[in-house]
């Protein structure tokens, strides 16, 4: 089971689900992330870590909202050591903690979208 | 002139679209028209639409926004909300230092953003509204340094963040959690307890509490103030005195939500909220590895500082009136409030031990008081005028030749600064940021000896 705060995503669900755009987001939220994790990566071969923290930061954003809160956490760590001054940048442990974000984020999509198709056939608890 | 408008018009400012699509659908629900953008528009679009509110996210692609806050505030009254994933706390406490009305966490549910709204669209004002509750809080004061500080914790208060308190000895700390505890909203109870002033071990049983025959003197359960405060605040003062042990028990607490009473197997779930308080620095403590990072991280979700009375000095009058009605009333006296001169002296006071030790002043005044009003020389007897602050309004009140007061003042503030630095004058050179050479010249210039100074500081 992914690391999900259940409040904070069932709350963002009805809000979603009453304007109708609950499966639109979902799918968003799937695309977009995936394609920030891609970046990410190749930002690392790049070694540029600014911008790697700057798509860290912004999917930091958006798995909270999600209340994927591994994945957040994930993201975090992220950032945290691409602004770290204390040290050079160890590009191999970014590279680790992305692709560890995105086996996080692949249990999360599963889960999200298992909610999304559980409003039409009840497949999830 | 704008037309009357049957919708409010909140522009969403996000970079990510799953954000702008969530937050629109939350501000329509309660009767706005939101307008999703990626970025913040120009100052002609401000002028061309009348906006009620913004929801900013703090950090647009690879642009800062709070900066950005007061450029917005400049041209548009629309009232400034910034979002924020958690990470982000101290620069959203910031943003609405900038001027937003308020702050967002990404990773609380959104259901707590709508109340938000609301409130700030709510008919009485939010000026009125914080002096309220500084009042109910009986938090006493009217400065801006405490306004803003009433307003922040009126923003995290509802959220469940975990808070530390940063401030000097004296400053209130443990009255500013109690206000957080209010502002929650939260039905259980607050419940403080001083880490600096029980013994490791019995800090851990009244932290998780013990179980029957843990060790021999445990002859029956007893909770623990974590079980104790549940529904309600956990307030741990002086979280910079804990031993490392316990940081590291109180670390896996707050990852796992959950604690084990000693000698208990059964783990007990965590249902408070959790404030910490430290007079130290957390972060050199950090550094030293005297306190635990991964423990800082988790405890100062946000930072709030305590101001120092130093920073809120025209609170001084309201403070002074407050403690002396309350010690007037304790020792059946009827002192009046200190002659206006005095209490124009008080601010020129450093106030070492902020407010507690103004307590402590206005007590011993009234308690050792036998003149109609309040004397400040009870109050403070070693404050003996001798500082320049308190010398420079005789002097300017003398005479208003420039060259005899500036010598008058220099004279003063020699004499005060190798009294300060006890003569030693690279001390005094480190302290003024005067060259030594330019403090013997003014010493010269003003027939000051400085052996004889140097002397006399010793005393």
């Amino acid at each position: 089971m992914p690391n999900i705060d259940r409040v904070v995503y069932d709350n963002m669900r009805r809000v979603l689900q009453a304007a109708g755009q609950l499966e639109q987001v979902t799918e968003s939220f799937c695309t977009n992330s995936q394609e920030r994790i891609a970046t990410i990566l190749l930002a690392i071969e790049d070694q540029n870590a600014i911008r790697v923290a700057g798509i860290a930061h912004a999917l930091k954003g958006s798995c909270a909202m999600f209340g994927a809160r591994g994945s957040s956490e994930i993201c975090q760590q992220i950032e945290n050591a691409c602004l770290d001054t204390s040290a050079e940048t160890n590009y191999e442990h970014l590279r680790h903690l992305t692709l560890n974000l995105q086996d996080e984020l692949k249990e999360v999509y599963s889960f999200i979208q298992c909610q999304v198709s559980s409003d039409k056939t009840d497949c999830c608890p | 002139m704008h037309m009357l408008r049957n919708r409010r018009i909140a522009l969403v400012i996000d970079d990510t679209e799953e954000s702008r699509i969530i937050y629109s659908a939350a501000l329509k629900s309660i009767g706005f028209e939101p307008i999703p953008l990626s970025a913040i528009p120009s100052k002609d679009f401000f002028d061309q639409k009348p906006i009620d509110l913004i929801l900013l996210d703090m950090r647009l692609g690879p642009v800062d926004a709070v900066p950005k806050i007061r450029d917005i505030a400049r041209y548009s009254s629309a009232k400034i909300v910034v979002m924020t994933a958690f990470g982000s706390i101290d620069k959203a406490v910031e943003a609405v230092r900038n001027g937003a009305a308020g702050f967002f966490l990404k990773s609380d549910p959104i259901d707590s953003l709508t109340p938000k709204i609301k409130a700030l669209f709510s008919e009485s004002s939010t000026h009125e509204q914080v002096e309220t509750f500084l009042d109910e809080c009986g938090m006493k004061g009217r400065s801006k340094a405490l306004l803003e500080l009433a307003k922040l914790i009126m923003q995290v208060g509802p959220t469940q963040s975990t808070v530390l308190i940063n401030g000097e000895s004296g400053t209130g700390k443990e009255l500013i959690a109690q206000a957080i505890h209010r502002a929650s909203g939260a039905s259980g109870p607050f419940v403080a307890i001083n880490c600096s002033a029980i013994p490791e071990q019995l800090l851990e049983s009244e932290l998780f509490g013990v179980k029957r025959g843990a060790f021999t003197d445990a002859k029956q359960d007893r909770r623990g103030v974590l079980d104790a405060a549940s529904g309600g605040t956990i307030f741990l003062d002086e979280i910079g005195e804990l031993q490392p042990s316990l940081q590291a028990k109180l670390l896996r607490v707050i990852q796992e939500c959950e604690f084990t009473p000693l000698g208990g197997t059964q783990p007990v779930k965590l249902r408070s909220r959790i404030v910490c308080a430290t007079n130290r620095n957390l972060m050199q403590m950090m550094n030293e590895q005297k306190f635990r990072e991964d423990l800082y991280y988790r405890i100062a979700v946000i930072t709030l500082k305590a101001p120092s009375l130093r920073e809120r000095l025209d609170d001084i009058p309201i403070l002074v009136e407050y403690f002396l009605e309350l010690y007037n009333r304790k020792c059946g006296k009827h002192l009046k409030m200190l002659r206006d001169h005095d209490l124009q002296m008080l601010s020129r006071y450093e106030w070492p031990g902020n407010i507690r030790e103004l307590q402590n002043a206005v007590e011993r005044a009234v308690v050792l008081g036998n003149e109609d009003h309040l004397s400040i020389n009870l109050m403070l007897p070693h404050f003996n005028g001798g500082s320049v602050q308190e010398k420079m309004p005789k002097m300017l009140a003398r005479t208003f030749n420039y060259k005899t007061t500036m010598d008058e003042f220099e004279r003063s503030f020699l004499t005060d600064l190798l009294q300060a630095a006890h003569g030693n004058l690279s001390e005094a050179a480190r302290m003024s940021g005067i060259y030594r050479a330019n403090i013997y010249r003014m010493a010269k210039r003003l027939n000051i000896d400085l052996g004889r100074e140097a002397e006399h500081a010793k005393y």
